[in-house]
């Protein structure tokens, strides 16, 4: 893709992701072949905050592997700033290499301990700056991550989880990045440390116009830190939008059982979940038809139709009548039915006064 | 099986009662006190949420009424009466009786505490077995209370699962197999070490749900450990937050939810971040971590962090003396200023 003018290329999203599938596992030995990633077609757009979220196994993890260039796709592309990764020569990749930076889950496991932070830090700077600006560099790289120039020259033992992880972040911000994709990295800290991280992250997006993707399971953190969140289920790309849509009036099935699931932290009021269904199995996704349908409580609302079982939906945009803003993609059937029918499923559950967990009954 | 009853200890009210207990590891001057006089309740039917950060102490509390502290870890003082019976003064056979019997532990990893070379028809057997009393093997009654074990917990397809092994189960699955080993025995009391911290959201909903499902039909009690604020308004009846190896508040899940009066649990309640509508622009973090036993603070053991001993100037006596509590009342709160506006 050649851009045409130069306010085009403002506009153009920072990574263009196509078709993308990725398959584990040897070719031709079906029993082994995972498909971690299936036709997946994201943008992600330079300075927001971006959330993938899902359950395990649901490839969000994979995805955020193959923006790095950790991964190589099995099939379709990903773009940043419409080059394909996997097309890139040498110099570019190093330059792509410090534009997307990654931070992973354990902070624990991401830094050698027999570095000091001086020693970690540097290596960012080293080859672009003077020795004399270096310290003044890493005292402000420190700072800006909430720690102190007293630091510079411990170890990563003697830091808190916490700690490291805002190392490892002021780390990722030596090379002068434009994206962080971090891979749950809040979710191996203590409760009371968490908030100190999710704030630098919001801080970071706001002050520095960094692009983040969040790969996380936890909703609470997508709610406070996304601007737009996608939601993957087995590898697909089942809804994409803006955070509000997304949270509090999503147009697919799987998102809404997904926000029921999660406790609501208000001990007043009753979590009411009128379509938790089974779990995801170890059972391959379906071959045919829509790869929810096996939990879909709407299906079930909706008595069960045939295409739901016949046709795999087509990812598609919503018109801007129904959802407030536009680019909204959801990928089901009858994405129009999901308000109506999430509403009149809660107030039968209301009703009738059972168990906060009917879907228990039909687990099997 | 013969019982040590203590006359004064018989409690209609509550099932298990802990008084005073402190866990130390190590002996001497250097040794650490990770559980530290602490004091509490659990009535009959009751889900009593215990709240806590890593190195709390919520585990090795948990353990500790078990009576499993792994060496060279010792219960240094206090007791444990559960039902009647002083837990502490009881012979090691007469402990095992009644661990399984009527006190059950569920962990975080189920997948660590089973075999992984054995089926999991035979990892639910086993307990049978050992609880049996010789001469009384009766295979086939064995594998009908398995069966109905895992029924209960609503694992699909029980007869086909019975014939697995462990790492053929999904987590969740192998999580209800673990419920389906501590429930078989029909134990009073079920001690759930963060037993959904590892599981998908819709996954914990249903465990979350099984937990109460099964108060709810037998009456059993459940200390349900956790550091998710969440989950705990979720289930529980009644909350203690622990920190630093004391528990710093204790109440209803209604009363601490609604006025929690420790600066901590306040914090932690503030950092439970909105799960729909509009999040705040940036939350209040608590400065620093959580201490660990070897160095714990002096005086009130959360004021190297707390906002309002730094609103407040820093008074002497957070640093210097302990907070009295008074643990009769229903709600309290280990803090010098918790019933002040400050």
């Amino acid at each position: 893709m050649e851009p045409s003018a130069p306010e085009e290329i403002a506009r153009e999203p920072l990574f263009v992701v196509r078709n993308l599938d990725k398959v584990y596992g040897r070719p031709g030995r079906n029993s082994t072949r995972v498909r971690a990633l299936d036709n997946v077609s994201i943008e992600v757009r330079r300075g927001e905050a971006l959330g993938l979220v899902g359950e395990s196994g649901s490839g969000k993890t994979t995805l955020g592997r193959l923006l790095v260039g950790f991964e190589s796709p099995t099939a379709g592309s990903v773009l940043f700033q419409g080059r394909d990764i996997a097309q890139m020569r040498r110099a570019e990749l190093g330059h792509f290499r410090n534009m997307v930076q990654m931070v992973f889950q354990n902070p624990f496991a991401s830094l050698n301990p027999f570095r000091t932070v001086r020693d970690v830090l540097s290596s960012g700077y080293r080859r672009r700056i003077r020795r004399a600006e270096l310290r003044t560099q890493l005292v402000e790289a420190l700072e800006r991550v909430g720690l102190h120039e007293s630091m510079l020259d411990r170890y990563p033992f003697q830091f808190s989880g916490g700690q490291r992880q805002r190392i490892v972040i002021a780390r990722a911000l030596t090379v002068q990045p434009s994206v962080l994709i971090a891979d749950e990295p809040v979710s191996a800290l203590d409760v009371s440390v968490q908030a100190q991280v999710l704030n630098l992250f919001k801080a970071l997006q706001r002050d520095l116009g960094l692009t983040i993707v969040m790969v996380t399971h936890d909703l609470r953190v997508v709610n406070f830190l996304c601007d737009r969140v996608a939601v993957l289920y087995l590898g697909r790309l089942v809804e994409v939008g803006e955070r509000d849509e997304v949270i509090n009036s999503s147009w697919h099935p799987y998102t809404r059982m997904l926000m029921s699931a999660a406790p609501n932290g208000d001990p007043e009021v009753r979590s009411t979940r009128p379509w938790v269904s089974s779990e995801l199995g170890a059972a391959a996704p379906p071959e045919e038809g829509c790869i929810f349908a096996p939990r879909c409580w709407l299906r079930e609302q909706l008595g069960n139709p045939e295409r739901c079982l016949s046709a795999r939906p087509e990812s598609r945009e919503l018109p801007v009548e129904i959802t407030a803003s536009p680019g909204h993609v959801v990928e089901c059937h009858f994405a129009e039915e999901v308000p109506h029918y999430a509403r009149l499923a809660e107030e039968q559950l209301a009703a009738s006064d059972g168990p906060a967990l009917p879907g228990m009954g039909s687990l099997r | 099986m013969p019982v040590v009853f203590d006359e004064a200890a018989v409690d209609s009210e509550s099932l298990l009662r802990v008084e005073n207990l402190s866990v130390e590891f190590g002996s001497g001057p250097r040794a650490v006190r990770a559980v530290d006089d602490v004091s509490f309740t659990i009535g009959h039917g009751e889900i009593l949420g215990l709240v806590g950060e890593s190195g709390s102490g919520k585990s090795t509390l948990c353990l500790a009424l078990m009576r499993i502290v792994p060496a060279p870890g010792v219960v240094k003082s206090g007791r444990v009466v559960f039902d009647g019976r002083d837990l502490g003064v009881l012979s090691v056979r007469q402990m095992r009786e009644i661990r399984g019997n009527e006190l059950a532990l569920i962990v975080q990893d189920a997948l660590a505490t089973m075999n992984p070379v054995t089926r999991i028809e035979e990892q639910i057997v086993e307990i049978l077995r050992d609880h049996a009393g010789k001469g009384t093997v009766d295979r086939k009654n064995f594998r009908e209370r398995a069966l109905r074990a895992l029924r209960s917990v609503h694992l699909p397809n029980a007869e086909l699962n019975l014939r697995r092994y462990p790492h053929q189960l999904s987590g969740g699955m192998q999580q209800r197999v673990a419920i389906a080993q501590g429930l078989i025995l029909e134990p009073k009391l079920i001690i759930a070490d963060e037993p959904t911290t590892a599981l998908d959201v819709t996954v914990q909903a249903q465990i979350l749900s099984l937990l109460r499902e099964v108060r709810d039909t037998s009456g059993t009690s459940i200390v349900f450990v956790t550091h998710d604020l969440a989950t705990v308004a979720e289930i529980c009846d009644r909350v203690m937050v622990m920190y630093a190896g004391r528990i710093v508040e204790s109440g209803t899940v209604r009363e601490v939810f609604k006025n929690p009066e420790h600066p901590y649990t306040k914090a932690l309640l503030s950092g439970l971040l909105p799960l729909v509508g509009e999040p705040p622009e940036e939350l209040d973090a608590l400065p620093g971590q959580p201490p660990r036993p070897e160095d714990w603070p002096s005086g009130c053991r959360f004021h190297p962090r707390c906002p309002v001993y730094v609103r407040l100037g820093k008074p002497d006596v957070c640093r210097e003396t302990d907070p009295n509590v008074d643990e009769t009342q229903s709600h309290w709160a280990a803090c010098h200023f918790a019933n002040q506006e400050v």
